[in-house]
This record gives structure tokens, C-alpha cells and sequence, in this order.
């Protein structure tokens, strides 16, 4: 079993992209359609729109994702928020208008208090709230996953969102953005809504203490272990003779067996490609983790001394289209840093690093004397009257640019890489992937002309 | 099928009569087919070209001629840049591909152009473009868009990867992994393997696909391009001399480049040394030394750590702006259109302070080194920025960064002008810089 963490670690248990369950096949990316449109729907009724009943939706959704393609449009109509308005209707047609919904809602704390043993032992935490509704004082955490007939909630979604509860009720009041300074969090109620049914989750769950501590007992073997990865394979609940059905990995972990490319090549690929994951995931922590330990450690002068935020005052804010007054140094600053080409992008957040919504920027251009035009190509509502400009270059590798994004999708490239093959002799022989494979992994000859060389 | 077929022949031709045998082997070996089935043995084309040398025009060419002889089928470039997929599309286009046979998908939807189609998803092409890009003969991409360019080709699609030295070892097998389903008829590797490797916080990730497969194949000799096409023979030599520390093979200039300094009639700018009065600069700008080092320990300016820890030297700072304000001046062509030179940095925080200090429209004519790889510029100022008292270089010295100093002096094509601190740089162990600026062509001033 692997050890309890004794020291603490630049991880932090990043929630964002629903990283405890990912969905599968055709169903990437559904999830995000269903609560976007959600949101959107539930932005536009307390803008002062009025819903009448579920066609009207519909014509609203048609609308809305008009850029999808017509299959997955109408499978994540069907089989998601049809069933899902049918049964809110009637709640989400009274919500009244300026209703203090918000979605979307990040949260952070390198200081996240678990029960342990006789005492609390502390774990850096980070994730996104999918709705924070302070008029019905709940969170919501939604998903596409389950069934009609389902008893429970999908697998880990209660956990994950227990997790960011925890997070959201740990930090400091004074952290919050000016309007949330007097709620209380920690009497919300937490639902998990899927598109057939809801589901509270008890907030006073002694198990999820134990789970997290051994989740990042895991992730610290895993990542500074020799040995962790292969404890961790030979201990997984999931089996191929009892595999976790809403497992998204399950299809790549026990797909079929393939003999090619040849069992010895497939081990050393396996052993070379395996060093790369822990490097990858070293690369993800100092590139990516690191920063956002830094955003929620240090203090907001440090940040801008170190040139990694730039705050300013919101002006206006209108079709997307935020105007910032920045003070006249960080103006020059900002400048400096754009002329020099270093900036990748921004991320705008309002409220704080702890508490706040984060929007994607674009600058559009220097709109009066220390005032900038960015575009964040969103309609919502700011939180707060101030903002912070999260600058992005390549060197921090931050939010928008390369390359700590790459290390994921490498990953799982290499995952799948690893699980790849081919059954029939004849085709495995003509297959360059597979000839290259064996030729760079194993003791073939890799030449560097063909025989039949042109003059 | 190419409809402009004629043209592009002719220009292959013409241009393949400008080759040297060095970049005709590379083409052929790119074109002989590699898939040997049923043998022990498989064949890779990894083309090893330094800076100047046309990776990318041996690439476009073997784009070319290969579609000219297989007019049905499809060619898949790819590399770390959209920068360098951009060359490689401008020299395709100069061959005759028009804007239908070569197209660059980037992930911007808002950049679009004249064989440039931008789009996030492949969900959000119409039935027409989506048409346009599945016929299209050449797709160029980022390795980053493997994944979206391979649902775009048929089976059978030969893959090229240019600029391999950014192409780290998980890099290029998750890439292969994104186009495996099309059983690339054939791949091949251009790039130079001592140039700068992607930016990583894992050392053991620098290491590019070339030196991997080098490293696990001992016996396999990559094609070397030899001749270069971009360098004045004395920036050349420097450059060879950059080379020699790296443990590398000497380059050639091309006799085309050999004398080719800023007042040579293919830049065609004209000196006006009157309009400069200081001596010092107007030996720094004189156009008979294509490589000048400025030694700057007289300057009594030091290097401070500045934002996010980078490092800057405000007085080397200062006499860069006055250097390329002084070019800006000095060279115009006949048309009155000024030289812009590039200032060069290996520090971001000194890049800052560089682009604060110029006039607003020298302003975007300053970058990190990191940036300029795989650019090219007539006139190039790099500031090396380290000076303290302990000769401390950073990663400058580091086994894979060091790099940083090769490619910055291989950027320049006429007029290259290094700031550096004999004080700090030399005689301490540096090898880079001991070797550079023991180059014969180099000609040194000392700030007074």
C-alpha cells in the first residue's frame, strides 16, 4: 500500500475538466454542451427572459449550438436536456430576474483542512463549481452521466463535488469577492443533477476523508515512487474480468491484445514510454501546477512585482468587451511586454485566485491613456468591480500556450501508443507505424536509403 | 490531381538546377519509397540540416516532385511552429501550388488568408470546405493538430516533420500515434538536432527524436546538408566556429552569399556613414565587417534579476537601442525604405527593456532567441546581457541551451553584431564563447 504523504507537494488535485471521471466515446464533450447550454438558459431567465414550456427551449438551444453538428445536437437534445427541462421547468421558469445564480465559479486553496487521525492534515486543492446558486443556497455539480432508474449518483461525481464544498467553505471570507463576504457556505446544500434525476449529497461524509487522503498518497507514489506506477496497475479496482463500466479509460486499458508490434519490442516501448509519463507529469507540475500554487500563495503585490498579474479597475463592460484601467506602471508594463511578442494571452479573473470566475481575453486594443480594450467573448456578468490580468507567455506556459497543454494529450497518445498493435502478420509487415515500432525499439536495422535508391 | 502541372515542373526543374548534390541525395532519399515489408530492416530518411542550408525547400521540393509522379496523393507537413508551416507554405507556393494544393490549417478560426484556413473543429467546417481541405494535396500543419489534419487524409498519406530539434521524443510518438490510422506510406525528418529544443522544466525532455533514434541506432548516418544559402562567409564562420564547440561538422557558404553584406545589391542598402558621428559606432556599422563583437566591460553595467527572475543589463540595453537606432539611420535602400535590424536576447526581461527603450517603430523588432528559431533577419544585434564579478553564465553554458548562442548568430544573413562582456565570457571555461570570438573573421571594438 503506498505511503500517507508526509510532506507536501506542488499537487494540486486539479477538478477543472471533471478529472475524476472523463466520459467516453461519442459522449467527450457532450457534458460541456449540456452545461454550457444550461447555464446559458439559466443566464438568459435571470437577464429577464421568460420561459413558456420545452419547445421553447428547444428553439433557444437550436440557437445556441447552431456550430454543432447536427448528430451530436440533436443526441445531447435527446438524450440529455429534453429529459432535464421536462423535469425543471417549473423551477427554472421562476427564477427571478438579477438572481443571483453563477456558474462556472473557481475555486482554490493551497490549504485545504481533512480530517486525520486525532488531528487535520492540510492539501492544496483547485476546481470549478458548476453553479453556485446563492438565492437557493445550493452548488450544483452536473453531468450527463446516469440513468433513469439510477439509486445513486454517478460514480465519484458526489466526492468531487464534496471536494470543492470543502475547498469554497476553507477560504478566508476576506478572499471572496464583495458580494459572497456574508454567506455562508457551509450550510449549502449539494445537489447532483443529472439529466434524469437529482441528487443531495451529505456534506458530513467521513469516507471522503479517507479517500482523499489516499488519493494523493497515490499521486505522490505515482510521481515519486520508482516502483509507484506498477503498484498502482497491480492494486486498480478496475479488472479486466471486473471492469468499472463508467471507467473512461477502460476502453484503452483493457482493449484486445495485439501481437504486433512483437512482445519484446512492446516491452521495452512500454518501459521507454513509461519513463516519459513521470517526466511529463513533472512537466505539468512545474509548468502548470507551480504557477497556480504561486497565484493562491503569494500575495498580489509579490504577483506583480514578479510580473505574473496585472490588476486593474473594470471601466465598462459590455458584449464581451471589458475596458480596464491599469495603473500608469503596469500600463508600461503591459505594453513592453506586448510590443516585445512574449504574450501568449490572458485569462481575465474576477474576484480573486480563491474564489472568483476566470474568462478567456483577448487584447483588443490600448482604448485611452492607461486603459486597455480586452475581449473575453462572453455576455456574463462580472462579480467585482476590479479584475486580474493573468498574463500568458512561453515561458510560464500558462493557460493558453504551449506547452503544459501538450503533456496531456501526450500522455494519453502515448497510452494509447502503448495498446496499439495489429493481429494479421501480413498487414503488421506492411505496415510502416508498426515496421518503425519495431525498428526504433528493437534490434532491427534502420537504414537510411532504400535499395532501389534513384540516381 | 495537380492542375498547374506544368508550372510546378518548371519550377522544380529550375530550381533543382540550383541544388547542390547534397540537397538532391536528401530529395531523393525522401522519395525512394521506405516501406521495405518482409525485411529486417526499415528505411527513415532523417535529413540533418544546419541553419541556411534549405531543410525546408529540400522538403517542398520532395512535396513537389513526389506529387508530380503520384498526383492522387496526399502529403501531410508537419512542425512545431506555425512560423515555419508558414515558410514551407511560401515556398510550396512559389513552386505553383496555388491556394487550393497547399493550405495551413491553424486552430485560430479567425486566421485565414490565401492558403491559410484557420478552424477549431472539424464540426464547424461547411460541407464545402470540409471538401476543399479533404482534397486538398498538401496540408501543413502544427504537431499540435496531428490529431485533426489525419482526419483530413487518406490512407496511405506521407508524413514529413520539419524542425525536428523541437520535437521531443514523447512529442513525436504521441504524433505518430494521431496518424497511425493512416498508415503513412512513408515518414522523413528534416530539422538541424543542435538547434533549441522545445521549452521544457525536464532536461530529459529536451532531447529530440533525431538524437534519440541516433542514440538507440548507433549505426545510422543521417543526410547532411552542407552548403549554406543564408550567411556572409564570415558570419559563417562564426557560426562554424559555434559548431566546432558543439562537436558538429563544418557548413559551407554558398559562393551566391559569400560577400553578400547590407550595401550588397540583393539587400541593395546604401551606407550613409556622414549622418553617424561617433567613431565607435561608425566602426560597429561599417559594412565591410559583417561580424562585429562589441566588448561592453567598459559600459559599468551589470546584469539584475528582473521580473519573473529573468535578467536584464540596462547599460548593454541601452547601447543596443543606440546600435540599431544608428542602422536604422545610417542604411536606407534607394527607395528610402530603412534597414530594421532584429536585436536578439536570450533573456525575456531584457527583451522588455530593449522594447521599452525603442522608438515605436523599431518597437517589434526585438525578441528572445527562442522565438527567432527558424527565422532569418539582414541585420542582427544579439545582447548576451551577463556581466558580474563571478563569470557566471547561467544556462547559457547548459548542454542544451547553450544552443541559444548558435542560433542567434545563424539568424543573421549580412550584419551581425554581438554584445558580450570579454570580462565575464572569456577565458573562464566557456567554450562557446572562447571558440566565437577566436573566429578570424570576427572584428572586435571596445566601448570607450
Amino acid at each position: 500500500m503506498p505511503h500517507i504523504v508526509r510532506s507536501r507537494q506542488f499537487i494540486i488535485f486539479c477538478m477543472e475538466d471533471n478529472a475524476l471521471i472523463e466520459g467516453t466515446g461519442g459522449e467527450i464533450g457532450m457534458g460541456k454542451l449540456f452545461h454550457e447550454f444550461i447555464a446559458h438558459l439559466k443566464s438568459e431567465i435571470a437577464a429577464g427572459r421568460r420561459v413558456r414550456d420545452v419547445p421553447q427551449i428547444r428553439y433557444i438551444f437550436e440557437n445556441f449550438a447552431r456550430h454543432e453538428e447536427e448528430k451530436r445536437r440533436m443526441h445531447c437534445w435527446q438524450y440529455y436536456i429534453e429529459p432535464w427541462c421536462r423535469r425543471k421547468l417549473d423551477e427554472i421558469s421562476s427564477i427571478p430576474t438579477n438572481a443571483n445564480v453563477f456558474f462556472e465559479v473557481s475555486v482554490a486553496n493551497p490549504y485545504v483542512p481533512f480530517l486525520f487521525e486525532s488531528g487535520e492534515r492540510t492539501y492544496p486543492l483547485m476546481g470549478k463549481i458548476d453553479e453556485v446558486d446563492i438565492e437557493n443556497r445550493r452548488l450544483i455539480e452536473r453531468t450527463t452521466m446516469g440513468r433513469p432508474d439510477d439509486k445513486s449518483p454517478p460514480r465519484l461525481k458526489d466526492f468531487q463535488l464534496w471536494l470543492l464544498w470543502k475547498t469554497l467553505c476553507s477560504i478566508n471570507s476576506e478572499k471572496y469577492p464583495e458580494i459572497w463576504r456574508n454567506v455562508n457556505f457551509k450550510n449549502f446544500t449539494l445537489y447532483i443533477e443529472t439529466p434524469y434525476r437529482d441528487f443531495q449529497v451529505d456534506t458530513n461524509r467521513p469516507e471522503f476523508e479517507g479517500l482523499t487522503h489516499r488519493a494523493y498518497a497515490w499521486i505522490h507514489d505515482i510521481l515519486f515512487e520508482r516502483r509507484g506506477i506498477h503498484e498502482a496497475y497491480d492494486m486498480r479496482e478496475c479488472t479486466f474480468h471486473n471492469r468499472i463500466e463508467d471507467c473512461g479509460l477502460r476502453w484503452s486499458c483493457y482493449g484486445k491484445r495485439r501481437p504486433r508490434p512483437f512482445r519484446t519490442v512492446r516491452d521495452e516501448m512500454r518501459n521507454e514510454l513509461r519513463r516519459m509519463y513521470v517526466l511529463l507529469a513533472y512537466e505539468l507540475i512545474w509548468s502548470k501546477h507551480l504557477f497556480r500554487y504561486q497565484l493562491t500563495m503569494l500575495d498580489k503585490p509579490a504577483l506583480e512585482e514578479l510580473g505574473l498579474i496585472t490588476s486593474g479597475k473594470i471601466l465598462s463592460y459590455q458584449n464581451g468587451n471589458l475596458e480596464i484601467e491599469l495603473e500608469p506602471e503596469q500600463m508600461d508594463r503591459f505594453l513592453a511586454q506586448r510590443a516585445s511578442g512574449e504574450l501568449g494571452g490572458y485569462y481575465i479573473v474576477f474576484g480573486s485566485f480563491f474564489v472568483g470566475i476566470k474568462l478567456k481575453g483577448n487584447f483588443v486594443e490600448q482604448s485611452g491613456e492607461n486603459k486597455v480594450l480586452i475581449n473575453t467573448a462572453n455576455v456574463r456578468v462580472p462579480v467585482s468591480s476590479t479584475a486580474l490580468i493573468v498574463q500568458t507567455d512561453p515561458e510560464i506556459t500558462t493557460y493558453v500556450d504551449q506547452p503544459w497543454f501538450l503533456t496531456e494529450w501526450l500522455q494519453r497518445d502515448l497510452f494509447s501508443l502503448e495498446n496499439w498493435g495489429l493481429e494479421r502478420d501480413d498487414k503488421a509487415n506492411s505496415n510502416p507505424t508498426i515496421r518503425m515500432l519495431e525498428t526504433i525499439f528493437g534490434v532491427d536495422y534502420l537504414r537510411r536509403d532504400a535499395d532501389n535508391a534513384r540516381q | 490531381m495537380l492542375a498547374n502541372r506544368e508550372i510546378i515542373e518548371n519550377n522544380v526543374q529550375r530550381l533543382w538546377s540550383t541544388f547542390d548534390d547534397n540537397q538532391k541525395t536528401a530529395v531523393n532519399a525522401i522519395l525512394n519509397r521506405w516501406d521495405s515489408a518482409g525485411e529486417n530492416s526499415f528505411v527513415l530518411p532523417i535529413i540533418d540540416g544546419p541553419p541556411g542550408t534549405g531543410k525546408t525547400t529540400v522538403a517542398a521540393v520532395a512535396i513537389a516532385r513526389y506529387l508530380l509522379e503520384n498526383p492522387r496523393e496526399q502529403v501531410l507537413y508537419m512542425c512545431y511552429t506555425n512560423f515555419a508551416a508558414d515558410c514551407a507554405l511560401k515556398i510550396l507556393n512559389m513552386l505553383g501550388f496555388s491556394e487550393h494544393q497547399a493550405i495551413r490549417i491553424p486552430a485560430n478560426p479567425r486566421e485565414r488568408g490565401p492558403g491559410v484556413f484557420g478552424f477549431s473543429d472539424l464540426e464547424d467546417l461547411s460541407g464545402r470546405e470540409r471538401r476543399m481541405l479533404d482534397e486538398c494535396p498538401v496540408l501543413l500543419c502544427t504537431l499540435h493538430r496531428a490529431g485533426k489534419a489525419s482526419q483530413l487524409r487518406r490512407k496511405g498519406t506521407r508524413v514529413l516533420i520539419d524542425e525536428f530539434s523541437q520535437v521531443n521524443v514523447p512529442m513525436f510518438f504521441a504524433t505518430i500515434e494521431r496518424v497511425k490510422h493512416l498508415s503513412p506510406d512513408c515518414y522523413a525528418l528534416l530539422g538541424d538536432p543542435k538547434q533549441l529544443p522545445m521549452v521544457s522544466t525536464q532536461p530529459i525532455l529536451y532531447q529530440n527524436i533525431c538524437s534519440y533514434i541516433i542514440g538507440r541506432k548507433s549505426d545510422y548516418e543521417p543526410f547532411s546538408l552542407i552548403f549554406q544559402h543564408r550567411m556572409h562567409s564570415d558570419i559563417c564562420a562564426a557560426v562554424n566556429s559555434l559548431r566546432r564547440a558543439l562537436g558538429t561538422f563544418d557548413i559551407q557558404t554558398s559562393p551566391n552569399v559569400q560577400n553578400r553584406n547590407l550595401t550588397h545589391p540583393e539587400f541593395g542598402y546604401l551606407y550613409d556613414e556622414g549622418i553617424i558621428s561617433d567613431s565607435t559606432l561608425r566602426e560597429i556599422l561599417d559594412p565591410n565587417y559583417p561580424f562585429v563583437i562589441v566588448n561592453t566591460d567598459n559600459l559599468n553595467g551589470y546584469e539584475e534579476v528582473s521580473y519573473k527572475g529573468s535578467l536584464k543589463n540596462t547599460a548593454e540595453a541601452n547601447l543596443a537601442v543606440t546600435i540599431a537606432e544608428a542602422f536604422y539611420k545610417a542604411y536606407k535602400k534607394v527607395n528610402g525604405e530603412p534597414l530594421f535590424p532584429m536585436i536578439l536576447s536570450p533573456y525575456s526581461a531584457q527583451v522588455i527593456e530593449i522594447a521599452r527603450r525603442l522608438p515605436p517603430l523599431l518597437q517589434e523588432r526585438c525578441s528572445t532567441i527562442f522565438r527567432a528559431q527558424g527565422r532569418e533577419y539582414p541585420c542582427v544585434i544579439v545582447s548576451f546581457v551577463r556581466n558580474n564579478p563571478n563569470r557566471f553564465i547561467g544556462f547559457l553554458d547548459e548542454p542544451q541551451l547553450r544552443a541559444q548562442t548558435y542560433v542567434a548568430c545563424s539568424r543573421a544573413q549580412g550584419k551581425l553584431v554581438i554584445l558580450l562582456s570579454f570580462r565575464t565570457f572569456l577565458n573562464a571555461g566557456h567554450v562557446d564563447f572562447d571558440y566565437l570570438c577566436r573566429t578570424q573573421s570576427a572584428h572586435v571594438v571596445d566601448i570607450c
